[in-house]
């Protein structure tokens, strides 16, 4: 299963979180010559948004252990968050707790989890399937939080009110290759690593 | 879009008809579906109309909604289908699949696409116009209908 194939049915779930707060939420992929063009600058004058970053996480299986999903949360996912971060932009990802296709389609549990700005490395984790109980190879620095429904009201909190205009710039800033000197994003730019951009209109 | 505050212009592609082309082949049936929203606000609430990319969308088109008192006038929308309509359009166009053939299908669209006639698909597999598949199977998931938006 792919990181798209799961977005599509972590994205309807998140949005109800945020729906419940404010009146008007949209998920968005960011293209600065769609989402951010000059027509798009005129359209959305004067208004105030709030960004949030999801990165949607595929759910892996182990032959040997079926009664276990295993996760990874990639370092240039941290170093993203970091620098999200310090434009007071959360950085949240999320991951469904399935075990086939066709699970999907079943209301499964999803797992939360908010990007701290910490040292980048790979996190990896593994999911009961029987109790959806986390537990992680290695969280040391505490870069993944596990959040519970409560948790949005703080995230929402976190991030900055931004006038449109800033909010275009902050989110053409949002690139690997802005933020990061390794190789291997300058060559990916956005990349396999794209985030959606949940956009909560004030 | 342009800045005219009461209409969108939409466009079918002509990778999108090739597409739909090889997908009726397979028993695999084509929506497209387009937003009627003027901006990124008004995706919040906005309502959705579908065309049936069937053997009537045989051409590359643009066309244009205009917005009349309130409402959207819909009749420049090639192959419109209502919402209504659409589970008897997927039970009547689609095929019944086990899950291996559903897997080669889905490869072998890819295939006959990239080998097409345009240079674009060649290089593009299905490229930039990746459709969305949603797979449809009774409660054990046996079996599969599949049918595509975009």
């Amino acid at each position: 299963m792919s990181e798209h194939t799961a977005e599509f049915i972590l994205i309807p779930k998140l949005l109800e979180f945020f729906k419940t707060r404010y009146a008007n939420v949209v998920p968005i992929y960011f293209w600065a010559t769609r989402e951010g063009n000059n027509l798009s600058r005129e359209l959305h004058r004067n208004m105030n948004v709030k960004i949030f970053a999801f990165f949607p996480r595929r759910p892996k299986l182990d032959k040997k252990n079926p009664e276990l999903i295993y996760g990874k949360i990639n370092n240039l996912i941290i170093e993203f968050a970091n620098f999200a971060s310090s434009l007071n932009i959360p950085t949240i990802a999320g991951l469904p707790v399935v075990g086939s296709l066709s699970d999907l389609s079943l209301n499964p549990s999803i797992c939360w989890f908010q990007i701290i700005e910490s040292e980048p490395s790979d996190i990896t984790f593994e999911i009961s399937k029987h109790n959806t109980k986390i537990i992680f190879h290695n969280n040391e620095n505490g870069a993944i939080k596990i959040l519970t429904e409560s948790d949005f009201d703080d995230i929402i909190e976190e991030s900055k009110l931004y006038n449109w205009e800033d909010a275009i710039d902050n989110l053409k800033l949002l690139k690997p290759n802005s933020y990061s000197n390794t190789i291997f994003s300058r060559f990916n730019l956005w990349g396999i690593y794209r985030p959606i951009f949940l956009l909560a209109f004030d | 879009m342009t800045s005219n505050d009461n209409n969108i212009t939409f466009k079918i592609n002509y990778e999108l008809i090739l597409f739909a082309e090889q997908a009726r082949i397979l028993g695999i049936p084509v929506l497209a579906g387009y937003p009627l929203a003027r901006s990124i606000t008004q995706l919040n609430n906005a309502e959705f109309i579908y065309s049936k990319i069937d053997q009537e969308v045989s051409e590359e088109q643009s066309f244009i909604l205009e917005k009349n008192d309130d409402s959207w006038n819909r009749n420049t929308v090639p192959s419109l289908i209502n919402c209504s309509q659409i589970g008897i359009f997927i039970s009547e166009s689609s095929a019944y699949l086990n899950w291996e053939p559903v897997q080669d299908t889905l490869k072998n669209l890819k295939t006959n696409l990239r080998y097409s006639d345009s240079m674009f698909y060649f290089f593009r597999g299905f490229g930039r116009y990746t459709p969305l598949f949603f797979l449809l199977g009774n409660e054990g998931g046996q079996e599969l209908l599949t049918k595509k938006s975009s």
